[in-house]
């Protein structure tokens, strides 16, 4: 009896460690669909400029003493990507960002942008390797696209018109603004439900 | 006075145990992003940001340690989890009064990363409150072989409810999202 008993419970334990596993496993397959599903491409979150609209014209200092052009007519599109030192998605995506560069180089500057306590920002674009992006520090470009989560960006095409934006959090939803530029629509939701 | 059988304090000392290891070496593999957290729960000047987000995991894998050496008697172990879950809640609490939501846990583990919210202080709760019925007097029987199989089976299923749990809250915002986006 003993034995069978013994035996019993060591089975059950096994089978409810594998059951916490599966749980798990499967709380995480959730959490990765619901990621998938959500946002479909960068999602907008409120007003500022929207598509369509002419650009805010800036001419802002770089680190690094280079003027950088945004919103005026220009050879190039212009992709202002707005992230911050203490926002760790910003860090991973800066990989992704270079990437995106390198392969739209023709067509596209890529600039990034922050605000806040500059000795702080110039820490992070030393440590973060980012002298080859221009890097600009200003609130008002923040405040004028109305940005109010990070990482976030805006692609502006080369009459200086707002193509896309939205808040950024994979390579997915990077792409999601290129292509909506490419589809004419601000974003890839409003080109969702437009075409359902 | 209520006394908690022994294999109960095991199994919820190799537990922690577990989290605190799991949890210190997904922070110093990624210590980039870990000292980005420290530094957006900004409740640190920066010149201790760095120092901290080192520190932290290190008394992590110190604490698991002091849990797992003495896991019978100790109280070095249970004192130092207490203190350091303290720490960690009360950096979460701090930040979610601010209604600063943006920040993630920085908890590291199996899980996904899940952004600040009360469900996590209430995880945290609840493991306060194990580690604290491990210092109720327990009856010193001698252990059996069979009272192993207990420990371990109980501890990798507290271990794993644990993961499961805050994998639900890391879900929860991105089920919010979605019902938003619908």
């Amino acid at each position: 009896m003993t034995q069978a008993l013994t035996i019993s419970v060591i089975f059950l334990w096994v089978v409810i460690i594998g059951l916490a596993i599966a749980i798990f496993a499967l709380a995480r397959q959730i959490g990765i669909l619901y990621e998938r599903v959500a946002p479909m491409g960068a999602l907008i979150l409120d007003d500022g400029p929207s598509a369509g609209e002419q650009a805010p014209i800036f001419n802002l200092a770089a680190i690094g003493g280079d003027r950088v052009n945004i919103g005026s007519p220009s050879e190039k599109g212009e992709l202002i990507f707005f992230i911050s030192p203490t926002c760790p998605v910003c860090k991973k995506l800066i990989p992704i960002l270079r990437m995106l560069r390198d392969k739209e180089r023709e067509s596209l500057n890529v600039i990034l942008a922050s605000d806040g306590d500059e000795l702080r920002q110039k820490k992070f674009y030393e440590k973060a390797r980012l002298q080859d992006f221009p890097y600009v520090i200003s609130t008002d470009l923040g405040m004028s696209f109305k940005v109010s989560k990070l990482p976030y960006a805006v692609l502006i095409d080369e009459k200086g018109i707002v193509r896309s934006k939205g808040l950024i959090n994979n390579r997915e939803q990077l792409e999601s603004l290129l292509m909506a530029k490419d589809l004419e629509v601000e974003s890839i939701q409003e080109y969702l439900q437009s075409s359902s | 006075m209520f006394a908690l059988d022994l294999t109960f304090i095991y199994a919820i000392k190799l537990a922690i145990a577990l989290v605190f290891i799991v949890g210190a070496i997904q922070k110093l593999k990624d210590i980039d992003t870990f000292q980005a957290t420290v530094e957006a729960y900004d409740l640190l000047p920066q010149f201790l940001v760095t120092g901290f987000s080192i520190a932290l995991p290190v008394v992590e894998l110190v604490t698991a340690c002091f849990l797992l050496v003495d896991l019978s008697q100790g109280l070095y172990g249970l004192i130092l989890a207490i203190l350091v879950l303290s720490v960690t809640t009360t950096g979460i609490i701090v930040n979610l009064l601010r209604g600063n939501l943006d920040v993630s846990c920085g908890c590291g583990g199996l899980e996904d990363e899940a952004p600040l919210s009360w469900g996590l202080v209430a995880r945290n709760l609840i493991i306060l409150a194990m580690l604290l019925s491990c210092f109720s007097p327990s009856d010193l029987r001698s252990l059996a072989l069979f009272d192993t199989l207990t420990i371990i089976g109980g501890s990798l299923s507290v271990y794993f409810l644990y993961t499961v749990t805050s994998q639900l809250i890391a879900n929860h915002p991105r089920l919010v999202k979605l019902r938003e986006s619908l």
